[in-house]
This record gives structure tokens, sequence and C-alpha cells, in this order.
């Protein structure tokens, strides 16, 4: 498409280079750095200095989550075998495994997830501790363990638990196999899917408008085709939302590297059972959310001759993205409580699927053949949505002035 | 090349904005589009341009549809947009490359036009810290960017001085010289006087009057007659329709005022104007 590569550079070097965005991006990293900060200064004055008791040759503990049960004293009592201890900090575990002082070393990263941690080769948990991690994991109180052995590493997860305790893997609950990864996942990706949504509209909203307040667009137009435009400033917001995401992902493993605080996000472990190709279906589901709503906030700016119209209009969509939004955590929160059948409707519906998809792909096991069709159905929405933009968007731009309603655009729109 | 607009209609909503506009422009001449504002001069251009679309009619590039014909246009807009907070240089490119131009052929062509435009020293300026008179330069340096073969100027005189006028008329010309097609719409009728070959003038979306400006005046009914005293009197007034002389003659004779010399004065463009387009027309 002939100058496409030209908006799409343009537009990008034009958002990056803006002293706003540079200034907001090293907010966030700002923001990072004191979310990782803060843990280490309230453990830095809550720290308990006297000596831990580690036992050579026995297991140690590192308890990072507090909600849970399994405190030294109650692992002494149920597991006479091994001798408890509690360490501080993920160091003070390796160290105590690593140096031989502890034949194994359990670490609770948070209330679903155990690591387990040895250097011996010859080393097995103890049947009864093993019976007790799976009977935790069968609850659905840890979502699985990993065990770090010497020469292996094993998982136990739902599905090991199951096969362990010889019952068919359809007998489990559907959703128990992506378990509470699924939650923390589907919000995460439903944040970042409104937040990118809502801050590109308003840049492409923006960016719209500014070209046809000041009449730039007459110019634009003997230069590249709308659709052109159009799609170079929605990719190139794209692309600038990848930008965004990339520095504060590099910042964050930077600042984890440096502070060593993040190592209980990053070897949070909770992802271990999840489904590699939900992360790509989720991937893409953000992508064409983003795509097909940027469309449409592009095509409402060229109805609108001035920002405050713009901002009014905008509200139209926003309230389209946030019921999206708040269903999709509703359904995380309790899938039981929404019925099967009408999430299933809605995750056909125009600029709502994707976001009832993130949410549904995280809560319940779906058939390939379904959520492929929805892919290919908000694949059509987005062109749709694109062409239908393109269309107003050159209406309007060249109507600067005319007073626009719904039924004029739509006689407009329909050649009436 | 002959560039042929042939019996445009446009409608916004139930008003008639053009009403089978016809002329024809060539290259090497210049076309001065007249008319008071809001008679459909700009509408006119955007049609040329292909910005927007007429209901009905055609235009014509040697008798094929201009569009997609693949000649060049230059486009100078009346309302003047740039982006107020990217350099200059960064934006003349930037719509180069949209134009179908190399980064360095837009980079080359931009600096060359800069230095004829004598702004060489904004390159690196934003759009904002120019003044309106400057970013109007700018924005003709874009339209030329490409070095098009069809030159469509809205307004291209409008709040310029007069040396910057000048700038603007010798890039003009030296586009004629190269053998452009140019067309432009202006108030100012002794410019247009200057400039063009041909004219088209449009009243309330018609057109009242096109082609040669020298035979339409030739042709133009009203002459005016100059007769200058004895006294070193000048008096201006309207030739009779028959062209003969002999009664003014007579009745100057009659009131005892002796006759230096009488001439016969073509009308000016502007007495043309202002009798196609009308006084006391309130205009739209």
């Amino acid at each position: 498409m002939k100058g496409l590569k030209s908006v799409i550079s343009f537009e990008y070097t034009n958002i990056v280079k803006r002293k706003s965005y540079i200034i907001s991006l090293a907010f966030y990293v700002v923001i990072i750095l004191a979310i990782n900060f803060i843990p280490a200064i309230i453990d830095f004055f809550s720290r308990d200095d006297a000596p831990v008791g580690i036992v050579a040759n026995h297991a140690v503990i590192l308890d990072e989550a507090p909600a849970h049960n399994f405190d030294p004293a109650l692992l002494a009592e149920f597991f006479p075998e091994y001798n408890w201890a509690q360490v501080h900090n993920a160091q003070q575990l390796e160290e105590a495994v690593i140096s031989g002082q502890a034949a194994f070393g359990l670490r609770f990263t948070d209330v679903n997830n155990v690591q387990m941690l040895t250097t011996d080769a010859a080393f097995a948990p103890s049947p009864h501790l093993l019976e007790l991690l799976m009977r935790e994991v069968a609850n659905r109180h840890i979502s699985d363990i990993h065990l770090s052995l010497a020469d292996m590493d094993m998982t136990i997860n739902h599905e090991f638990v199951a096969l362990a305790q010889d019952e068919p893997l359809a007998g489990i609950d559907p959703d128990m196999l992506i378990g509470p990864a699924g939650s923390i996942v589907g919000n995460f990706a439903l944040i970042i899917g409104i937040i990118a949504v809502m801050s590109s509209g308003g840049t492409i909203m923006a960016s719209v408008m500014k070209e046809k307040t000041s009449k730039i667009v007459e110019l634009l137009f003997t230069s590249a085709s709308p659709t052109a435009i159009m799609l170079g400033k929605v990719i190139a917001s794209a692309l600038v939302a990848l930008t965004t995401g990339i520095v504060l992902i590099t910042a964050t493993m930077v600042i984890v590297q440096f502070t060593d605080m993040g190592e209980v996000v990053i070897d949070a472990g909770i992802l271990y059972a999840y489904p590699p190709i939900l992360f790509v279906y989720i991937i893409i589901f953000i992508i064409l959310a983003f795509i097909s709503l940027s469309f449409i906030y592009a095509g409402l700016a060229a109805t609108v001759s001035d920002t405050q119209e713009s901002s009014t209009l905008a509200v139209m969509p926003m309230f389209i993205v946030l019921g999206a939004f708040y269903l999709g955590m509703g359904m995380l929160g309790n899938p039981s409580f929404i019925s099967e059948t009408f999430v299933r409707v809605i995750s056909f519906i125009p600029f709502v699927s994707p976001f009832a998809m993130i949410a549904r792909l995280n809560t319940m096991l779906l058939p390939t053949a379904e959520i492929l069709l929805i892919i290919g159905l908000n694949m059509i929405y987005a062109v749709g949505a694109a062409l239908l933009s393109a269309r107003i968007y050159r209406m309007c731009i060249m109507l600067f002035g005319t007073k626009i309603n719904l039924r004029f655009l739509f006689k407009r729109l329909t050649g009436r | 090349m002959l560039l042929e607009i042939k019996n445009i209609n446009k409608f916004y909503g139930d008003n008639h904005v053009l009403k089978d506009v016809s002329f024809t422009a060539s290259s090497s001449r210049t076309l001065g589009l007249l008319g008071r504002n809001g008679h459909g001069k700009t509408t006119c251009m955007k049609i040329i341009m292909g910005i927007i679309y007429g209901d009905s009619g055609e235009v014509l590039l040697n008798g094929a549809p201009l569009k997609n014909s693949g000649v060049k246009l230059g486009y100078l807009p009346e309302e003047r947009g740039l982006y107020q907070k990217v350099q200059i240089l960064e934006q003349m490119v930037y719509f180069g490359k949209l134009r179908g131009m190399s980064a360095a052929a837009a980079r080359a062509s931009a600096a060359g036009l800069l230095e004829k435009l004598g702004m060489t020293e904004y390159t690196k300026k934003k759009a904002d810290s120019l003044s309106k008179g400057n970013q109007q330069k700018i924005q003709l340096g874009i339209a030329l960017l490409n070095d098009p073969d069809i030159i469509i100027l809205d307004e291209p005189f409008s709040g310029l001085d007069p040396v910057n006028s000048k700038i603007l008329q010798n890039l003009i010309l030296e586009s004629v010289e190269k053998s452009k097609l140019i067309i432009f719409s202006s108030h100012q009728m002794a410019q247009v006087e200057e400039f063009c070959q041909d004219v088209c003038l449009i009243k309330h979306g018609e057109v009242k009057l096109t082609g040669n400006l020298r035979e339409i005046k030739n042709s133009y009914p009203k002459d005016k007659i100059l007769v200058i005293t004895e006294a070193g009197e000048e008096l201006k007034m309207d030739a009779p329709q028959d062209g003969d002389l002999s009664q003014i003659i007579a009745e100057f004779r009659q009131k005892g005022v002796g006759i230096e010399s009488i001439s016969v004065l073509k009308p000016s463009l502007l007495e043309i104007f202002l009798e196609k387009v009308g006084e006391g027309d309130e205009g739209a």
C-alpha cells in the first residue's frame, strides 16, 4: 500500500520523540523501581536477624506466602522424619541446599506454588511428604510443585496427580488444569488489553483531530490513500505500545537483576503449568482488540470538529471496552457465576469478543476449532472496522465545518 | 498535456455547489480560477486533485481519466496546515516519501526548494516557530517537492508580503518555463493578469466566463475610452457600443473643450470580474 511505510515511520517517530511520552515512560520505570524496592525496604526494617536454625542434612523451608499452613512447627509435627528450619530469603535457602546443610529446600513462592530444591541426585521426597504435596495439588491449594532435582526436573501438577491416582484426566474439572495461573494470566491480559486500547485510542483520536483541524489532511490525501494513512496510524500506535512494553519489561528485568528482589516474581513458578498455546491465543486477541478498536476511535475522531466533541464521543467505545473488561474480570473471578451459553454468545460479538475470549481461555477448556473460528471472525471485524473507518475518515474529513449527525452519516455511507 | 474538466456537478446535501462546470487547461500555460469566496473554486480544485469526488462529470487528461493516469500532482490547499511540532525538513521529506520519492531524493529536493524560497536557515526549525507567510512558502515547497506535472495552487499569494509574493511568483514562472500545467485561484486580479494566459470565472458554481484571457478582453464589449483634454485633464468613460467615437468628439466640441488625444482602453480583468460576478451580489 503506497505510503504506508512512511506513515508508520513518521507517526511512530513523532510519538516516541515527544517529551510527554519520554517523561511518562520514565515515570513508569520509576514506579516499577519503587514497586521492586518497597518489599526490600519493608523486609529491611522487619527482618529478624536471629540465626536461622539449619541442621545438617535436614530440610529447610522458605515461607514467602504467609497465608498457608506450612510453617516449620506444623511440618515438624506431620513430618518428623525431617528436622525443619526456616530461612528468610531465597539466597539463604539456596546456600543451605548447595552447601549440603539441608537435604532439600521447600520454597513456597506464594499460596499456590512450591519449589523443591536439592543437589542430592539420590534424593526423593519421603512418600509421606509426596502424598501431602499431591493432596495439596489435588485440593487446588497448590497449582504445581516444581522439583528441581540434581539431574532431573519434575513438575507435580493436576495432571500428574490424576495419573498418580489412576484417575482419568477427563474426570478433572477443566479449570483445574489452568487453575490459579489462569486467573493471574487472564487478569493481567485484560488489564494490558484495556490499557493498550484506551491509551492508543486517545493517541489516535488526538492525531486524527489535529490533522483535521490543521487541514494537513488535505495534503495527506493528495499523497496517500485514507486507508494507508489510517492503517499507518494504527500500526504506529501498536509499535509504540510494543516499545513501551519492551522498555518496561527490560527495566523490570534490569531492576530485578540488581535488586534481587524480583526473584520472587520471576521465579514464582506459577506459570510452569500454564499451556504456552494459551499465551499465543491471548496475544492474538489483545492485538485484534487493539486494532479493531483503534480503527473505531480513528473513525469517530473524523466525525467531530473539536476536542471537546471527540472526548464526548470517545465515551461510546469506552463503555463497550469497559463492559467487556468487567465481564472478563467477573468471569475470571467466578467462572461458574456466568452462564456458559451467554459467554459463548458474547464471544462472537465484535469488539467485546477479544475480552470475553481472554477470560474464557483462562477459565475453561475450549475446542481449538472454536478458538480459531473466533480468531478468524475477529480478523474479519478488524478488516471491516478498518474499511468502515477509512470511509468515514475520508468522507468526514472533507466535510469539515458541516454538521454531521448519525442520520447524515448513514445516508452518506450507504450512498442514499 | 490537456486537462479537461467536463460537466462537473457537486452537491453538499441539498446545496448544488458546482453546476455543470467545464473548462480546459494546458501545459506551459497558467489558468486563473476566479470567483468570489464560496462560489466553488476550492471544491473544483479538490475534485481535480481527487480529494473529493464530483457527483457527475469527468476530469480528463489528454482524453483519459486523470485518476490513475500516473501524472504527478502538486497541490497548495487554501487552508494552510503543517505539523506544528515537526522540523521543516523532516515534514517535507515525509510528504516526498508519501509521494513515492526515496528519502534521499526527497531530502535533496526539499533542500533545493528551501534555498529557492530563501528559507535554508529554517531547515531544522519547527513549523510553529515560523511566521504565517513562511509557513505558506513551506507549503508551496511541499506542493512542488516531487516536481509535479500539474500544479494546483489555491490562493497562493494571500497573506504574503511583496517580497515573499515575488519569490513565489518566480517559482511559479519557473514551473511554467518547465512546461508545467498550472491552475491557481486568486483574488488579486493584477497577479492573474500578469501570470495567466487563461481564466475561468465561476459564480455560484457556474462557469460564467472561460478561455484565453487576451481573447476575452478583446471580445469584451465594454471598452473604455480615455480622453485627454487640452487642459491636461484625463477623462475615462464607456466606449460607444458601435465603436464610433465621432459623437463623443462632437459632444466635447459642443461644450467647448479641446481634445488633446483620445484612445480606446481594453477592460481590465478586475472590471470584467466585477461585471461578471456582480457588484451587490452577496455571494455564498
